[in-house]
């Protein structure tokens, strides 16, 4: 067995995880099983190493620092508004894109055409002109509506 | 909390001062250089000060504060790599003290030999630390070094505890095999 396959369990068992049938199942393995006992002792030597290395501590100056810079930032007053460059040009970008589109493609496909190609429009003109003034009244058959002029009694 | 929240600046330096040995124990783990460390943690508090209005105190504020150092700590490697790339590109070589990783002297002054060998193991697994992967790094270091639960790394790392147990275990793994190596 490699030691990547023994490192789960090591990990368990020295993060104390284990059940305790799995610790009693895993104490006797190693009691039986020198190179998983010898893994076992490199995970936890390295571990222990990496608890005891010193701690660092951070210099003094830097509470100083922090406090300077934070003095600084109250002093100043906050900008609570930024204008938004990036949506205003965006929108711009996009009404630009739109009317090339529609210069160059919307206006061609949407066009309603004026007059049918064989169909001359003078014609149509003549047609709708003669229909329109067939129905409307001439001197000679107009008729006035006829008026009383006799004048009325007291007035 | 709820004092450095409603304005008070005395609150939030008295925040700092409890915590900052905390958040510049991980990043100097991690692998950040002094200088740099110290520079990093001055901007994290800043930015957490900037936004000390948006912290629910639903979490610890030390959890907040080390998801802050983390998205610190990977913007800084992010710059690193790209630092590193640039003498290949122009043409320099490598070899600047930028690129060696940065280790206190051992102490020369005489002492048991049982000292001396520790301090030299210690000073190997800081060294492998640097050499490991970043996300088995941190993971490890958060679990190992600042003796965080399984719950609050996957919380912060933002992947499962499966996830975060599997790094845990393939970093142990990788340290134990080069300390073996090396005896």
């Amino acid at each position: 067995m490699t030691q990547d396959a023994y490192q789960p369990r090591i990990q368990a068992w020295l993060d104390g995880e284990m059940t305790a049938g799995e610790r009693a199942d895993f104490e006797e393995e190693l009691s039986r099983n020198p190179e998983l006992a010898a893994n076992l002792r490199q995970t936890a030597f390295a571990r222990d190493l990496l608890r005891e290395l010193p701690r660092v501590t951070a210099p003094p100056e830097v509470l100083t620092r922090v406090r300077a810079v934070r003095a600084e930032l109250t002093m100043k007053p906050i900008r609570t508004f930024t204008f938004p460059w990036r949506v205003v040009l965006t929108a711009a970008c996009a009404t630009f894109i739109i009317g090339v589109l529609y210069q160059t493609v919307g206006v061609r496909t949407t066009q309603v055409p004026l007059a049918e190609a064989d169909r001359p429009v003078a014609t149509d003109y003549a047609v709708q002109v003669a229909d329109s003034t067939a129905a409307l009244p001439t001197d000679s058959n107009r008729t006035l509506p006829e008026f009383d002029f006799t004048p009325v009694a007291g007035q | 909390m709820l004092r450095a929240q409603a304005g008070d600046g005395l609150a939030f330096d008295e925040l700092v001062r409890r915590h900052q040995d905390l958040i510049f124990n991980l990043l100097r783990r991690l692998g950040v250089r002094q200088q740099d460390a110290e520079d990093m943690l001055q901007d994290i508090f800043i930015k957490a000060y900037r936004s000390l209005q948006r912290f629910n105190l639903k979490s610890a504020f030390s959890t907040w504060l080390y998801s802050i150092a983390l998205n610190e700590w990977r913007s800084w490697q992010r710059s690193r790599k790209r630092r590193r790339l640039l003498p290949f590109l122009t043409g320099s070589g490598p070899g600047d003290a930028e690129d060696g990783p940065e280790l206190e002297p051992p102490d020369p002054g005489p002492g048991p030999e049982e000292v001396v060998h520790r301090r030299l193991q210690l000073e190997r697994v800081e060294k492998l630390l640097e050499r490991m992967h970043p996300a088995l790094r941190e993971a490890l270091v958060l679990r190992d070094i600042q003796e965080l639960e399984y719950q609050e790394i996957s919380q912060l790392l933002g992947v499962p505890i499966g996830t975060v147990k599997s790094r845990i275990n393939r970093a142990r793994g990788f340290l134990a095999k080069k300390m073996e190596n090396r005896g």
